[in-house]
């Protein structure tokens, strides 16, 4: 016998006795890029003394001695040393997150903002370090053109003719790294038996993605475009880009020690509570410089960025 | 005693439903800032069609980035990229005609301006996707790069640099060449390079008939005869 009145969820909830939707217990994360290519680069240690720039000297390159001849007065030579400039600036993020947020029972809390906003320093030196890359007056590829095989020989070997030693480093859009691997695939010759070249063709995320004749190849979506939409990678060894972190711990007078909730070092997060407006803020802060330390020492990796 | 007031009519509000004017920022999207585009006397490429155009560079006003102030300011930079031997395109430069003040932007949603080169067009989907416009783009830029060439801004076309293109060009066709024999698929390659060598040389001669004198030239080492040693 059939039921009759029978409740359905769909009562409930339009009646109050059930909710439409419950928050999960999980909390899950968005894809996004985390690479982080610091440590490819040379990091100067800055301690403020009286200016927001560093002047960093480059020693002289060392010379072959002369033969003046016998009984003939020897001219010194002039040590010309040359330097470069890394200048700091803040760079800052907040969230803000209002008092119901807490009450209502949301998972998402100041302590994950906090974390949030750590995870935020890597991207901003990474975004930094990729600026740097258009700075190099070296190229290698073409615009609108595929990235392929002969490009990245082309930057290595414009490196190997400007004296570089390797380990090389190669920071690529997504985009240029697909289309190096395309080029990759179809090599023939001595590159096509090493194993490097099959381990590079495996499917990794953004970041470190392998090493291929002695260049240590990384994806980054921070690789930006120029104004004929070809992307501009990098190809450089170490001390071809340098940056600097001021130590934030000096902003210590004037961050009340009650309201620091981090102190990293090179990232200061701050507590800002405003009772009236009923809304609590996590304020970081950090001092970043990045400068293109030797230009012989890099090569802008251009290719089709479509 | 208080009278009857009759409002005119009121101010349509048309972002009721979508919020629609600017630029959407998504959480992947990035700050850009003002730029300044620079050219290295090296940085040429070839279009088979165009011929020998500049390879213009940009120099972003980050702060902190390449010694660029945190206003903005980007004179020590612009200093040290002519230091190395580049050319500033200043905005302002009459000479740039049509391109003057090449920097341009788009309003973001929520406030802030999102900077891109002249050419650039963005497509805002109904998912708020920003989708730009490469493909036109391309032609734009390259009108404006035979602008740059022809207008005097910067150095012409050195020789010894046309010579360095056209000798990596051939070793790019012996390398093509070498390997055809087992990679079939590199003839198409192989003949685009070869196009491109006789379009450089071909553009090369025709740019030379005209302006040989007007070319500059690297300058030589003069040539210096040592002094005789008295015996």
């Amino acid at each position: 016998m059939a039921v009759t009145n029978g409740t359905d969820y769909s009562d409930l909830v339009t009646n109050g006795g059930a909710v439409a939707e419950l928050l999960a217990a999980e909390v899950l994360q968005q894809l996004y890029d985390p690479t982080d290519i610091r440590a490819t680069v040379t990091r100067i240690a800055f301690n403020g003394s009286g200016s927001d720039t560093l002047n960093v000297t480059k020693d002289m390159v060392p010379g072959a001695f002369t033969s003046p001849g016998e009984n003939a007065t020897l001219n010194a030579t002039t040590y010309t040393t040359a330097h470069f400039d890394i200048q700091v600036a803040a760079w800052r993020r907040a969230y803000a997150l209002s008092d119901l947020i807490p009450v209502s029972g949301s998972p998402i809390n100041l302590d994950r903002a906090v974390n949030n906003l750590m995870q935020g320093v890597a991207l901003t030196v990474t975004d930094r370090i990729c600026n740097v890359f258009s700075s190099f007056t070296a190229t290698a590829g073409t615009a609108l053109v595929p990235l392929s095989v002969d490009d990245i020989f082309d930057g290595s070997f414009a490196l190997t003719a400007a004296l570089n030693s390797g380990p090389a480093t190669c920071v690529l859009h997504p985009v240029q790294y697909n289309d190096f691997i395309s080029s990759l695939r179809s090599e023939t010759g001595a590159a096509q038996w090493m194993p490097a070249t099959g381990a590079m063709l495996a499917q990794r995320g953004p970041g470190f993605k392998g090493s291929w004749m002695n260049i240590d190849f990384y994806v980054s979506d921070s690789v930006g475009t120029d104004g004929s939409g070809s992307y501009q990678g990098g190809l450089y060894t170490p001390g071809a880009i340098a940056y600097a972190m001021a130590n934030v711990a000096a902003m210590g007078v004037h961050v009340p020690a009650a309201n620091v909730i981090l102190n990293a070092g090179e990232l200061l997060v701050e507590l800002d509570r405003t009772a009236s407006d009923g809304v609590s803020a996590a304020y970081a802060t950090m001092f970043l410089g990045v400068s293109m330390a030797e230009d012989d020492r890099g090569v802008e990796i251009i290719s089709d960025a479509s | 005693m208080r009278e009857t007031l009759r409002l005119k009519k009121p101010t349509k509000e048309v972002n009721v439903i979508r919020e629609d004017e600017g630029l959407p920022m998504g959480p992947r999207s990035r700050q850009t800032f003002k730029f300044v585009y620079i050219h290295y006397p090296k940085s040429w490429t070839f279009d088979t069609d165009l011929g020998f155009l500049p390879r213009v560079k940009k120099v972003e006003a980050c702060p902190g980035l390449n010694g660029c102030k945190k206003n903005g300011s980007l004179a020590l930079t612009l200093a040290r990229v002519t230091e190395m031997g580049g050319t500033v395109l200043d905005p302002k430069d009459q000479r740039l005609g049509d391109y003057q003040d090449y920097v341009h932007f788009y309003p973001i949603r929520g406030g802030g301006k999102y900077y891109v080169d002249f050419n650039k067009e963005a497509v805002v989907l109904p998912n708020d996707e920003v989708m730009w416009n490469t493909h036109e783009q391309r032609d734009q830029w390259n009108e404006f790069m035979v602008h740059v060439r022809d207008c005097g801004m910067i150095q012409p076309l050195l020789k010894e640099v046309y010579l360095s293109m056209l000798e990596r060009e051939r070793k790019k066709a012996n390398s093509l060449g070498g390997r055809l024999d087992r990679n079939p698929h590199l003839a198409n390659k192989l003949e685009r390079t070869n196009a491109r060598i006789e379009g450089m040389q071909a553009h090369w001669n025709a740019a030379n008939k005209v302006t040989d004198e007007m070319m500059a030239k690297a300058k030589k080492p003069s040539k210096r005869v040592a002094k005789k040693v008295a015996e």
